[in-house]
């Protein structure tokens, strides 16, 4: 898929777990986990909305478009 | 979907799945039953059997006792209006009974195992919407629409060849119900296939 997650580099940068980000934000190891290995297909705009509250971030940190050739 | 609904889909899939177990159970006892009939009938001599012509069917019927006897009806579609002297009464009843149940059984359990397995992929899992169900459906539709085409054609077959050897098929032996039905489960499946795709798709929105 061309979107690309980088999550995994956020949490990094925050200092923070998947776990941790699991239990503040209100979502799931597993969907979490999904969405870090990029088997998401879409995300919803209050999720990323929790997302981005909690990492305190914006979407554009999150998300990564790299055109397929 | 809201939990408490699905808990009740659930419960409610349960109950339904309990009865499917009671008629499957139901008609292994009469398949067992009805062949037990069969091979006493067959020792039974021609005298106790009789057939009765109706309006518009035979009542084959077996003595078993004085008081009691086992009957069957027989529409004229299936076996002619002949006169009584132009066929065995013993040969009509084992050959509609036999081949009815040869007939009709696989095609009813087949189309039970198949709701009950539906029925089970409720229960197990958070959506009836996968594209086993669809390919199910699929099948219960090509059941049913085979036996609405092929179904009575052979049983009347079957009584022109062991019975009267008069060759007369009737069209009328096709029902167009069944074809109808089979079609609305055709397009059934269609919808659970697309959806299954729905479903796929919701699954992986976060």
């Amino acid at each position: 898929m061309a979107i690309i997650i980088r999550l995994d580099r956020v949490l990094a940068d925050r200092k923070m777990k998947l776990n941790d980000l699991a239990k503040i934000a209100g979502i799931s190891n597993v969907n979490l986990s999904n969405l870090k290995t990029g088997k998401v297909k879409a995300i919803r705009f209050s999720t990323l909305e929790v997302i981005c509250k909690t990492l305190e971030c914006q979407p554009g940190d999150l998300l990564e478009y790299i055109p397929e050739e | 979907m809201n939990p408490d609904v699905l808990k009740q889909i659930k419960m409610r899939s349960n109950k339904i799945m309990t009865f499917m177990n009671l008629i499957i159970g139901g008609t292994i006892v009469f398949i067992v039953a009805a062949i037990g009939l069969l091979i006493w009938a067959s020792f039974v001599p021609q005298e106790s059997f009789q057939a009765e012509k109706g309006v518009a069917h035979w009542l084959l019927s077996v003595k078993i006792s004085d008081h009691l006897s086992f009957s069957s009806i027989v529409p004229f579609s299936i076996l002619q209006p002949l006169s009584t002297d132009r066929f065995q009464a013993k040969t009509a009843f084992i050959t509609f009974l036999l081949s009815r149940m040869l007939i009709f059984m696989p095609v009813f359990l087949y189309g039970l195992k198949q709701i009950k397995n539906i029925l089970l992929s409720i229960t197990d899992t958070h959506t009836p919407f996968a594209v086993q169900n669809a390919t199910r459906f699929r099948n219960l539709s090509y059941a049913v629409i085979g036996y609405s085409l092929l179904g009575n054609l052979i049983l009347n077959l079957s009584i022109i060849i062991f019975v009267t050897n008069i060759f007369s098929i009737q069209l009328t032996n096709i029902s167009l119900t069944g074809l109808m039905i089979g079609l609305l489960l055709m397009i059934v499946s269609h919808i659970f296939r697309y959806g299954a795709y729905l479903q796929e798709e919701y699954d992986s929105t976060l």
